[in-house]
């Protein structure tokens, strides 16, 4: 009676453990995918590069093209050999990619015989998130199984398998037998259902209790389940090694990890080193035993041979031939940025789920441009204070999304991820979000709109606040976006007074921050704390017209299955004048082309019209810069965790890491497309009236729609006593201009007609 | 000659020139020149590009982009997949056609059109505006994205 209550205890623990998900697998984190296409830009170095992360080998011939994931190059040309792929709303197959890149751009593009217009490879997995065992795998369904692999498998392991019930007596007692007559254990006899059942229900103790158990639960097994599905769990639960502290679980894993294969690819003397190594996966590692494993995998090989499931020329061919494995695959792993991707993820799942389901998400970062942003803070930190710390954000220009993220100048994380958690002041970064509110208000301030760099003395908190200049010196009355573009501090402050510090703080708001109340004046010149994430947020803003995108680092999560759990759309939302934001943005480029970020030229042609704005705090204690091109914005604090000061300044600190990144990647040329509300007027801008195309010093300047001034002057010469008839120039309580004679008598013919 | 001289001495006028959409040429603008899209596009270094011909000549004015035959196929696919009724598929498609060109004004309107279709009213309406403010060459997408707001303010009303 007790015999049948323990089988039908047994026989109910079963069906349940069957019942839920029979293993922890952890979730795959992929980059984008690289799209290739005519006209892309890509060097052949960056190709390769993105290849070696791919684990994709380079072979010499194209016959050894035959295992997907190697590719041949022959100067400029190379020739893929592509993984299939599940991007879960579409699949790509296995198939073979060439191209020609010239020039550093691709020049043709040809998939299998065809002419291309685009391909897109795999994506680099980027990390996973591990259960707490560290166990990996890659499930693989019976189908997927190779035939010869199951065979040999039976053949190594439990010949019986197909006529037992789980137990296989015959083989206990030879097994019994054998070991008696050479006085010490040398032979087991357990069947593979029996090690299923250890595995997945028993401690390892060789007990004799545990056995009795052991044969219970096989029975129970082989009662609830046909042979195939015990199989197909016995492939994918065993244990095939280690790669530090991850645990290399299951033939599909094991394929990929000896031999950078799928397992359907797997040739008959590799099917036979992995089968041999179920034996010992330590004792047999043939990257560790070469001789060990090579002998092992000799002995499968005979026995496949006996059972007629390779010819005596495949025997003879195997056996004499090396073990062929690959070195170990390396783990990519972006720490800082697999930090954010988490963070982000448990805002919705838990991490139980993201660490045992098997979820596969997909992210936009870009490895080329994330090694890039570590390479651009290593360089710049290589020569310096051991003691300088940086976070750098990129981001895409279109549509937000974040392509690398850089915490500190240690890839390795260590708990601080400075581009998320670094809160620090911003210093003359916000510097774009005064003027832009005074651009906001065409009526009253335009690009030449004079204004006032004198002393300012203001009383806040009880205490009388005197900003000064970085240059110490003040500058008279100048045109408005002189002041953003030579990042004056007193003219700043005057016009962010003028305009209210509420208003101030509110376009601040609209373009993705809003700092925490109580708003004082020092606010103007950034004295409140960001993080770079932060900033990236608000000058995304300004780079895309005014158009507000939330940030992005998760594109899509989806079930092993192929299930979309989620997708994380592009959203967006006009929050700001596209008119003023232009106006704001053509100046940012005018900093870097004459102003405070002129030293960029160094690193990237004045061509590319890079906009940005480099930023100091008091005592060089922060230094910032915030710039983008046509396709990215980057985002770089550099500092120390202590709070002392660099000794660098905007310039000299985070803008020189800006162009150590940004040289490396591919920029486009920031093209600013003016929107409908803008015109152009040629103005002087010593006096901010209209001017002739062929002044000395005149310039194209952009206006809101109504707000040109509508006074024409010849020549920048001083003497009419200019009445002013827009409000926007000169504005009140300002110097009159003053009349200048004309130097040219055909500029003065020019004013007449 | 003395109404010509008179007229000379007299002060600054208000001018009654027409606004220009266009900025001038032959003018330095604030910000410097930006050389056109087409030359510059694959020149990110220093000295790897030719020199601008006439560093005066604007690059601001509205030009139309080239686009590479890859987002043609793209936005191609995209229509197809609107026509067949699937928005969130071409919506899909045109976000990674992004990749290739941010500022394609045409993307931008398809993505309008996809969530239009959906019934995502607020989106189309954004999306259908950040179209217009890079279309400034682009007279037939700006006919298209005006067309597509009245339908989206029909929806609305």
């Amino acid at each position: 009676m007790a015999f049948f209550a323990y089988a039908y205890m047994i026989n109910h623990q079963v069906a349940q453990r069957f019942k839920d998900r029979l293993w922890d697998v952890p979730a795959k984190v992929y980059a984008r995918p690289m799209t290739l296409y005519p006209g892309l830009q890509l060097s052949v170095k960056s190709l390769e590069q993105e290849l070696d992360l791919l684990g994709y080998r380079r072979v010499e011939t194209h016959v050894q093209l035959t295992v997907p994931g190697t590719y041949t190059r022959y100067q400029g040309r190379f020739v893929l050999s592509c993984r299939s792929f599940d991007f879960g709303e579409q699949r790509r197959p296995v198939r073979r990619v060439e191209l020609t890149i010239s020039g550093d751009l691709i020049d043709q593009l040809k998939s299998g015989e065809r002419i291309a217009d685009m391909e897109q490879l795999d994506p680099v997995l980027i990390g996973q998130f591990y259960p707490s065992s560290m166990e990996d795998r890659i499930l693989v369904d019976t189908e997927d199984i190779p035939t010869l692999l199951k065979k040999t498998i039976i053949a190594v392991e439990d010949k019986n398998f197909y006529s037992h019930y789980g137990i296989d007596f015959k083989s206990i007692f030879r097994a019994i037998v054998v070991n008696i007559r050479q006085g010490r254990l040398t032979q087991g006899a357990s069947t593979l259902t029996q090690q299923l059942a250890k595995n997945f229900f028993l401690s390892p103790d060789k007990t004799l209790k545990r056995k009795f158990s052991e044969a219970f639960v096989a029975a129970a097994i082989e009662r609830q389940f046909t042979k195939e599905e015990i199989l197909e769990a016995y492939i994918n639960e065993v244990y095939l090694g280690q790669d530090g502290s991850r645990g290399i679980y299951g033939f599909g894993l094991g394929a990929q990890f000896y031999f950078g294969k799928s397992l359907e690819l797997l040739s008959p003397k590799e099917t036979a080193l992995l089968v041999g190594m179920l034996k010992g996966p330590s004792v047999y590692n043939p990257r560790v035993h070469p001789d060990r494993a090579i002998a092992r995998r000799n002995t499968v090989l005979g026995l496949m041979a006996d059972q007629e499931l390779i010819s005596s020329a495949e025997l003879t061919k195997s056996l004499g031939s090396s073990l062929s494995v690959i070195p170990v695959p390396r783990q990519w792993r972006f720490p800082f940025y697999l930090d954010f991707v988490k963070r982000r993820l448990l805002e919705e799942y838990r991490e139980k789920d993201l660490k045992t389901m098997g979820l596969r998400i997909f992210t936009p970062l870009d490895p080329l441009v994330q090694l890039a942003a570590e390479k651009g803070v290593a360089d710049f930190m290589a020569v310096r204070d051991s003691k300088l710390e940086a976070g750098v954000v990129v981001t895409a220009a279109a549509t937000n999304e974040i392509q690398a993220l850089v915490g500190g100048k240690q890839p390795k994380y260590q708990g601080f991820n400075r581009a998320l958690d670094a809160n620090r002041p911003i210093g003359s970064l916000v510097k774009p979000v005064v003027y832009l509110s005074a651009l906001e208000r065409p009526e009253n301030y335009t690009l030449v709109t004079r204004i006032n760099d004198g002393p300012v003395a203001l009383k806040s908190g009880g205490h009388l606040w005197k900003p000064m200049n970085f240059d110490k010196k003040f500058h008279g009355e100048l045109p408005l976006f002189q002041a953003l573009v030579h990042s004056y501090n007193t003219s700043t402050v005057r016009l962010g007074m003028d305009l209210g510090l509420e208003t101030v703080f509110a376009t601040m708001a609209q373009l993705g921050f809003k700092p925490n109340p109580p708003l004082v004046p020092a606010m103007l010149l950034g004295s409140f704390e960001m993080t770079p994430v932060q900033v990236a947020q608000v000058y995304h803003t300004l780079a895309s017209g005014g158009f507000y995108t939330p940030a992005r680092v998760i594109n899509a999560v989806y079930t092993p299955e192929g299930e979309t759990l989620q997708r994380y759309s592009l959203n967006i939302e006009q929050h700001l004048d596209p008119g003023a934001v232009f106006l704001v943005a053509k100046t940012l480029q005018a900093v870097v082309r004459e102003g405070t970020g002129r030293s960029l030229s160094i690193w990237l042609s004045p061509d590319l019209g890079i906009a940005g704005k480099t930023g100091t705090t008091n005592d060089l204690r922060d230094t910032w810069f915030a710039g983008f091109s046509g396709n990215r914005l980057a985002v770089v604090w550099v500092g120390r965790d202590d709070n002392q000061s660099t000794g660098l300044t905007g310039a000299s600190g985070a803008l020189q890491v800006f162009g150590r990144i940004m040289v490396q990647i591919p920029n486009t040329p920031l093209v600013l497309t003016p929107p409908e509300n803008i015109e152009w007027a040629v103005i002087d801008p010593q006096t901010g009236l209209r001017t002739d195309s062929n002044a000395p010093g005149a310039l194209a300047v952009p206006f809101i729609q109504g707000s040109a001034p509508v006074l024409f002057n010849p020549l920048p010469n001083p003497g009419t006593q200019v009445i002013p008839k827009t409000p926007a120039y000169p504005r009140p309580g300002q110097q009159p201009v003053q009349k200048k004679k004309p130097r040219y008598l055909i500029d003065w013919l020019k004013d007449v007609f | 000659m003395t109404l010509m001289v008179l007229s000379a001495c007299a002060q600054k006028r208000p001018v009654s020139i027409p606004q220009s959409h266009r900025p001038p040429e032959s003018v330095p603008e604030i910000g410097g020149p930006v050389r056109d899209q087409r030359a510059a596009r694959y020149d990110s270094t220093v000295g790897r590009g030719k020199q601008e011909e006439n560093p005066l000549l604007s690059a601001v004015r509205p030009v139309q982009r080239p686009r590479p035959k890859a987002l043609t196929r793209m936005i191609e696919n995209a229509e197809n997949q609107l026509r067949r009724k699937q928005p969130e598929l071409a919506f899909s498609t045109l976000e990674q056609a992004l990749y290739i060109d941010g500022q394609d004004p045409l993307v931008w309107h398809l993505m309008a059109r996809a969530r239009l279709d959906q019934g995502n009213i607020v989106q189309a309406v954004s999306l259908a505006k950040k179209s217009d403010s890079l279309a400034a060459a682009y007279p037939d997408v700006k006919e298209k994205n005006a067309r597509l707001l009245r339908q989206a303010q029909g929806r609305a009303d």
